[in-house]
């Protein structure tokens, strides 16, 4: 696998677009596209956040890019656990009263954003370079938009309890990616 | 509720979650590596000052104090024929590569200890233990290589003859696979082709390579690419290294000697691994140095004798990726990681407040052993020149402002 697609592959996984679309539906039964957009503008931003911060951070925090591949894949097993060992997990919390429309967006950016996620996107910049983890980030947001965005329709065919299952075993997937991180840590410069 | 109460209630659990993580990730895994970004000027004077360490500790008939306990001011009854030859091997390396004209006498009374210790048989010489009952490759090919770097520092072409015997003890000592045994039996005058080393084969590759480009039409190509093909695709499993690749700075000393006359995929191959040794035990150490809850999740420092041959291995390798474009990728992250090392080495050694006893050494538990110094200096220098973004072994002229020119 060439390091570009290793680095779509790590940001789409590890982001979880089906848990993504599982979370989105439950606040948001009824098709909303702009909202959606904005969601998926909002990740896309946070994203090259994390690029821009990339170096700076590791060099504030003196790391190296092999010990923070092994760190990322340390967090991303965090993130796995923390989610598969839920009993309802990916369910997002009502809230009462009146919202402003920009704030379930910005309540999935936030929820998509955990460590795990972040640590990532600095080892890919880190790594690969800003190039490749813009393209990795651009990619994993496209896939996410298309979750939100059809996720009403996905359930015409999927109960919500097997939708969360799926979402779960999507979420082991991401150990895979974290012992291939962890194993790059060790082995590569 | 209000809509901002009822948000920081939901963030609660993530939020004392990740911050529990977090803080086991930072004390655990992601800790702050230290080594500081010396310059190529502090680690030659860095190197210049451990050279000055060994020839103030040499003693009259050209050996070097092997060990020395500054606790209890003692130096055992010891010696070791091999680690003569590497710290001579680096006090030439302080001439061609930092221009240290001072390393000199002292290298050249190292080496007139080992010219007084040759075996001669057949169409070979070995160095050889006068006390011991075999000769073996490492002693003679570490003497190749400290001559022929004599030789590269002055252009003095007066011990070919003896780099030529010298090599022809290694070729005779080469296996089929190209791999080598480690002793010559003197009662049985055989190769003992039961005795095996995990790094000599590397040594004698380096050495090997160097006598090629020494003595071009000597005859001495095929026996070190054989050697390399060996080191670097067949050692490890002859040997049953537990975890491999081996962390051989000699096998990447012969790399970048050898990058010149071409490498295959499979040593490209290889190299990437080898750097990925290098650089995880380069990265770990240098955890040991940076603050906080290290010392007692990273356990005491290495002694330079171990942290300078990865430097010296990650210096070789950064030479490597300077020149084949295979590896161009791996470049900026292996000269960050041989200054990385060398940072450490230079923040670590005795300084001048500590007395001239100790000045230019390094310590572990109060000891300090001669090859301290011998890797330390060797990985110091190469790392500078990588600094300076020069992969050649043009010797270098040290200059006032403390560089070194070619």
């Amino acid at each position: 696998m060439s390091d570009l697609i290793a680095a779509l592959v790590a940001f789409s996984i590890i982001s979880n677009p089906t848990a993504a679309g599982y979370w989105w539906h439950q606040v948001t039964p009824r098709p909303k596209e702009r909202q959606a957009l904005l969601a998926a503008g909002l990740i896309f931003a946070l994203g090259l956040v994390c690029i821009m911060l990339a170096e700076p951070l590791l060099e504030q925090l003196r790391i190296s890019p092999g010990t923070w591949r092994i760190t990322t894949g340390a967090l991303m097993i965090a993130s796995v656990l923390f989610a598969v060992l839920r009993r309802r997990p990916f369910t997002p919390a009502r809230l009462e009263g009146e919202q402003p429309t920009w704030l379930l967006p910005a309540r999935l950016a936030v929820w998509i954003y955990q460590p795990a996620l972040i640590a990532t996107v600095i080892s890919i910049t880190v790594d690969e370079g800003p190039r490749r983890a813009l393209l990795a980030i651009a990619f994993g947001t496209m896939l996410l938009l298309q979750m939100l965005i059809r996720a009403s329709a996905l359930t015409v065919r999927l109960r919500l309890s097997t939708w969360r299952e799926v979402s779960r075993i999507t979420a082991l997937v991401g150990l895979i990616v974290a012992v291939q991180f962890i194993l790059a840590g060790i082995y590569t410069a | 509720m209000p809509l901002v109460r009822q948000l920081a209630r939901l963030a609660v659990l993530p939020f004392v979650f990740w911050l529990a993580v977090l803080g086991v990730v930072r004390a655990g895994l992601a800790l702050p590596e230290g080594g500081g970004d010396p310059t190529a000027v502090q680690l030659r004077a860095s190197a210049s000052a451990a050279g000055d360490w060994l020839l103030r500790h040499q003693l009259a008939d050209g050996t070097y104090r092997y060990e020395w306990n500054r606790d209890t001011n003692t130096a055992p009854d010891d010696y070791n024929i091999v680690r003569h030859a590497g710290v001579t091997m680096s006090l030439y390396h302080l001439v061609t590569q930092a221009g240290d004209d001072a390393a000199w006498d002292g290298a050249e009374r190292g080496l007139a200890w080992m010219l007084e210790r040759l075996r001669v048989q057949d169409n070979w010489i070995a160095l050889t233990d006068p006390e011991a009952d075999t000769s073996s490759l490492g002693s003679s090919a570490l003497m190749l290589v400290a001559l022929a770097e004599r030789r590269l520092a002055s252009g003095d072409e007066q011990y070919d003859e003896q780099m030529r015997q010298l090599g022809n003890f290694l070729v005779a000592m080469q296996r089929e696979d190209g791999g080598f045994a480690a002793r010559w039996g003197l009662t049985e005058a055989v190769p003992d082709y039961t005795s095996t080393s995990i790094y000599y084969p590397g040594e004698a590759t380096w050495a090997l390579a160097l006598l090629h480009e020494a003595l071009p039409d000597a005859g001495f190509e095929a026996p070190a690419r054989r050697a390399l093909d060996f080191v670097t695709l067949e050692r490890d499993d002859v040997e049953n290294i537990k975890w491999p690749p081996l962390n051989d700075h000699w096998a990447a000393y012969a790399l970048a000697e050898m990058v010149e006359w071409g490498l295959s995929d499979d040593h490209i191959a290889y190299i990437r691994r080898l750097a990925g040794r290098f650089s995880l035990y380069i990265r770990y150490e240098a955890q040991k140095d940076g603050g906080g809850l290290t010392a007692s999740t990273r356990g005491v420092d290495n002694r330079a004798a171990s942290l300078g041959t990865w430097v010296e291995g990650m210096a070789a390798l950064w030479r490597v990726t300077a020149r084949d474009e295979r590896l161009a990728d791996l470049e900026p992250t292996l000269h960050d990681l041989a200054q990385l090392g060398a940072g450490l080495l230079h923040d670590r050694q005795a300084g001048e407040a500590d007395g001239p006893d100790e000045w230019g050494a390094w310590f572990a538990d109060n000891i300090t052993r001669m090859d301290d110094q011998q890797h330390a200096i060797s990985g110091l220098l190469f790392t500078a020149d990588a600094l300076e973004g020069d992969p050649s072994r043009v010797p270098n002229r040290a200059q006032p402002d403390g560089t070194a020119t070619p």
